[in-house]
């Protein structure tokens, strides 16, 4: 189990005057053997959270728990050295070392620091390693020789030898093409739950983020925005920056009516929309609706009436394969929707959405 | 903004936190080693640049510019102010219509023969300037060169040229200099985008004007930047003024700076005054050089996807252009080492023929180790230097190199600036204004072998610095950290990983600086002794005293131990580039 609490951290920025805070009084909680994931767009500070849990960079303040062992306490004047922390990390450009082969990029953390292990027992367990990603076949390999995907679980092996308390995955995905990155997913995710290993992974890919996670931080400028397991943070977002951020969303922007049965109303360019709920705004404030395309219905004949319910035009459509995406214009603006690959619409001809109020939320401008 | 990427820690400073004594411990450590090494590179650069000023600008009577005026008052100054130009201008033109023509065609085209302009990159860099050009003396002197020879018998006498004239020196410097442009404007054809030149194409251009139109601008910045080093390099150059130029009264700059001082009177002032001249030519030239450069970096189109030349599509002129190659081969590489052979098998000089074939001997190589000719001093003496020169400098470039990447101590940028700037003196200034300080020092190392490697060392501390450099870059942050998370203590991590992985950059760097050292010839011509000859040194004795024959055995003897050497270097070197992720 790992406990984060209230974790500062600035740098001193050269261009600019005074201090910049990477990490502002961050705080989470990873259950044990979780596979708990930091998301968010480059510069939001998930890699320095990270090198902070491992000891790479000295926080300057807040603590970090692992285990009930205290591995750094700003009050209490606690830092564990990074080498003695047994966490397990992977890096982002795996950090295999070159001039090592397979099996000695694995054993080198059993025979280096206080860990006194037998020549039979480091055979044993780098060969255990190997096996677990399938590696074992080539343990006399020179590291270099390796593939992308190969390099990957071979960093893999070398952060599992240790029997981490903890695993640190600093984008291990990032730098693999398309197609071994969705298979390695499955992979990782197999992996991290036969080990039965707590895990905190970070990324900048959202898909991979839901795919893969118990549990997931967004963050945004040295802060966390949301944090929620995948469900819920792709279907209630509480701020439009988690809502743009994780999936992509149309905003609609617009001030809050007031609450009407279930539900509230909203005024918009599009005129009063009902959503299903809102979220850290109330009655008066200016505030975004987000629906997400893939939540707006297409009515085929056009017949409906009612709340929510738009006329516009078709004005691009592309087909993704396993999905039809329209870009439709309305008097005031336009909205993305994405329907099964079966609905064709036309260009140029007028359509009809139905944005279900369930499905909308308003939210606070961020 | 917030940063996240931030650049990585020293491994003292991760090590030990604030509070414990090892912190605190590391850090003085640092700023003593700091200290120690700063001081020593300001000593060896900038005490020869004092005393050169101080001689130029003081006379017995005290501050004057009279050395100046005397100095460029004699008769020929203008005469040898434009033979330097034209020489240096000269041998700038050939080498970099030569080396650029060769680099494009092996870079850019499909014809065959390119292994052999690789071969014939690195020759040059083996074959020591006093040999080459002394070669030439047997190719191209008036009467009995060897191509002079061909070229008469071809009835072509009017292409004849004479090696002892200007023209004569700025072809064979041209020739010698030529691999230089050939490497660095191969580097800069590599890094151009061959999407850039496609796109050209796709928007209607023809081939010719694609070139003239996309290519020729964006290698531009690197053609200027060669150009000027080409110049800087003509004007220092020394063996070939030397060799060629004395002999017929062409002086330039370095000849008569080494005039100044070897021959009676002594004059001391007038060396000062063109050394300082020199100098601050190549000082400027060289700024020029990194603003050029400076500015190419914008038009860097080299992105993290690696990307392969296109090659153009010569059609019938793959043989002609390759046919090139070969000629150009021939003439830097086989006809030089082949004429060195020759005259060391010689008793006595003779023009390559069948008929004397028949006096073929040995007997120059078993001079080489009589006594008589000092050869075996020479050897002990260049040996001794190059290994301690080499030691001494990539040691110091080390500690350096760490400094100036690793560390973060303050006015770090400092200690790159000063590694770089010997590169601005010319080896007969460096040697001139170790003559200014070390003869009144009270320190008697004035005609030891410690002034040579002085010499050598501050010579090469730029080199040394780009190989240790490069290989301490070699280990990103990330392989020391991910050491560090394996558990590894800071002893651990530099013992088994930084270590290792430095090793082989090293070891090249100080291979290259033992090459130059013993192939050095400008400064140590000013400051060796009767006990302190070098094999360069002899080489250019054996020539004054017009013993042909032992000196190309030397020379045979050393080309082939330095080829093994340099050999060397180009293995770990491949050992070097292992990581290519």
């Amino acid at each position: 189990m790992l406990r984060v609490h209230e974790l500062c951290k600035a740098f001193r920025e050269g261009t600019k005057q005074g201090r910049v805070h990477a990490v502002d009084k961050v705080s989470f909680t990873v259950e044990e053997g979780a596979f708990f994931t930091l998301l968010g767009p480059s510069g939001c500070g998930k890699t320095t959270t990270l090198r902070c849990i491992a000891g790479l960079e000295r926080p300057d303040s807040g603590e970090i728990l692992v285990d009930d062992r205290v591995l750094f306490s700003g009050s209490g004047g606690v830092f564990v050295q990074p080498n003695q922390r047994n966490i397990g990390m992977v890096f982002q450009s795996y950090a295999i070392w070159p001039h090592m082969n397979v099996f000695d990029n694995v054993a080198f953390p059993l025979r280096v620091g206080g860990r006194k292990v037998g020549k039979a027992e480091i055979r044993n367990r780098v060969e255990q390693a190997l096996s677990v990603v399938e590696l074992g076949h080539l343990a006399g390999r020179f590291a270099t020789k390796l593939s992308g995907g190969q390099q990957q679980r071979l960093a893999l092996a070398r952060a599992l030898v240790i029997q981490p308390s903890l695993l640190l995955l600093d984008e291990p995905l990032s730098n693999l093409d398309a197609k071994l990155r969705e298979s390695l997913r499955f992979e990782l995710k197999r992996l991290q739950r036969e080990q039965g290993i707590t895990t905190v992974y970070v990324t900048h890919d959202q898909s991979e983020a839901l795919s893969m996670s118990n549990s997931i931080a967004v963050m945004q400028e040295g802060t966390i925005s949301q944090v929620g397991d995948p469900f819920s943070v792709y279907l209630a977002p509480e701020n439009s920056f988690v809502a743009d951020f994780v999936g992509s969303t149309n905003f609609i922007e617009g001030e809050v009516v007031g609450p009407a049965g279930d539900e509230w109303q909203v005024m918009t360019g599009h005129g009063v929309l009902h959503v299903g709920k809102i979220v850290g705004v109330d009655t008066g404030d200016q505030c975004v609706v987000s629906i997400r395309p893939e939540h707006i219905e297409v009515l085929k004949n056009g017949a409906r009436q009612g709340p929510n319910v738009l006329t516009g035009e078709v004005r691009t459509r592309l087909f993704t394969g396993e999905a039809m995406d329209y870009q439709i214009s309305f008097e005031h603006g336009e909205l993305r929707c994405r329907t099964p690959a079966a609905v064709r619409l036309s260009s140029g001809k007028p359509v009809t959405v139905h944005l279900p109020a369930s499905l909308c939320a308003a939210l606070r401008k961020s | 903004m917030v940063r996240t990427e931030v650049a990585p820690e020293g491994v003292v400073q991760q090590h030990d936190a604030p509070g414990q004594p090892g912190r605190r411990w590391g850090t003085i450590l640092t700023y003593l080693l700091g200290a120690a090494v700063v001081g020593t590179l300001a000593y060896l650069v900038l005490s020869p640049l004092v005393y050169l000023v101080w001689r130029g600008i003081t006379t017995g009577d005290g501050l004057s510019i009279d050395n100046i005026g005397n100095a460029y008052s004699g008769s020929g100054t203008g005469k040898m102010i434009f033979n330097s130009v034209v020489f240096a201008v000269g041998s700038a033109a050939v080498s970099l219509v030569t080396g650029s023509a060769l680099a494009f065609f092996c870079v850019r085209s499909n014809a065959p023969l390119k292994p052999l302009l690789y071969a014939a990159s690195i020759v040059p860099l083996i074959v020591p300037g006093i040999l080459f050009t002394i070669t030439w003396v047997f190719l191209l002197s008036k009467d009995v060169g060897v191509i002079n020879i061909a070229l008469r018998s071809m009835g072509l006498a009017w292409l004849q040229i004479n090696a002892f004239s200007l023209p004569g020196m700025i072809i064979v410097d041209g020739l010698h200099l030529s691999p230089l442009v050939f490497m660095l404007m191969f580097a800069a054809l590599r890094a151009t985008d061959p999407a850039l030149e496609e796109s050209a194409l796709m928007s209607g251009a023809s081939i010719p004007q694609a070139i003239r139109r996309v290519t020729a601008p964006l290698v531009r910045p690197a053609l200027l930047g060669a150009a000027l080093i080409m110049v800087v390099r003509g004007l220092e150059s020394f063996e070939t003024p030397a060799v060629l130029g004395i002999p017929a009264g062409n002086w330039v700059l370095t000849s008569r700076i080494y005039d100044a001082l070897h021959s009676y009177p002594v004059r001391y002032d007038q060396a000062a005054i063109y050394s300082l001249t020199l100098l601050v030519i190549t000082a400027t030239g060289l700024i020029f050089v990194q603003r050029v450069n400076r500015r190419a970096e914008r038009f860097q189109t080299i992105s993290g996807k690696g990307f392969r030349p296109r090659p153009l599509d010569l059609g019938a002129w793959r043989w002609p252009v390759s046919i090139g190659f070969g000629i150009y081969f021939f003439f830097v590489v086989v006809l030089p080492l082949a004429m060195l052979v020759w005259m060391s098998l010689m008793p006595f000089y003779q023009t390559p023929s069948i008929s004397a074939l028949g006096t073929v001997t040995l007997d120059n190589y078993r001079r080489l180790f009589g006594a008589t000719d000092g050869v075996l001093v020479a050897i002990k003496n260049s040996a001794i230097l190059g290994v301690t020169s080499a030691t001494a400098v990539m040691v110091l470039m080390s500690i350096a190199a760490w400094l100036a990447i690793k560390s973060k101590l303050r006015g770090r940028q400092f200690v790159d600036t000063l590694a770089a700037f010997p590169l601005a003196f010319p080896g007969l200034v460096m040697g001139a204004a170790l003559i200014f300080i070390y003869l009144r020092s009270p320190l008697p190392i004035y005609g030891t072998l410690l002034i040579l490697f002085i010499a050598y060392v501050t010579r090469y501390m730029p080199y040394g610095m780009r190989y240790a450099s490069a290989s301490l870059m070699q280990v990103s942050g990330e392989l020391e950290e991910s050491a560090t998370m394996s558990g590894a203590t800071w002893k651990d991590t530099f013992r088994r990983i930084v270590l290792p992985l430095m090793a082989p950059g090293i070891l090249a760097g100080w291979l290259y600086v033992f090459i130059v050292s013993v192939r050095e010839l400008s400064s140590s011509i000013l400051l060796y002794s009767q006990d302190t000859r070098v094999l360069s040194v002899t080489i250019w004795e054996l020539w004054e005293n017009g013993r042909a024959g032992v000196l190309s055995a030397l020379g045979v003897v050393m080309v082939l131990t330095l080829m093994a050497l340099v050999g060397l270097i180009y293995k770990l070197g491949g050992r070097i580039g292992v990581r290519d992720y």
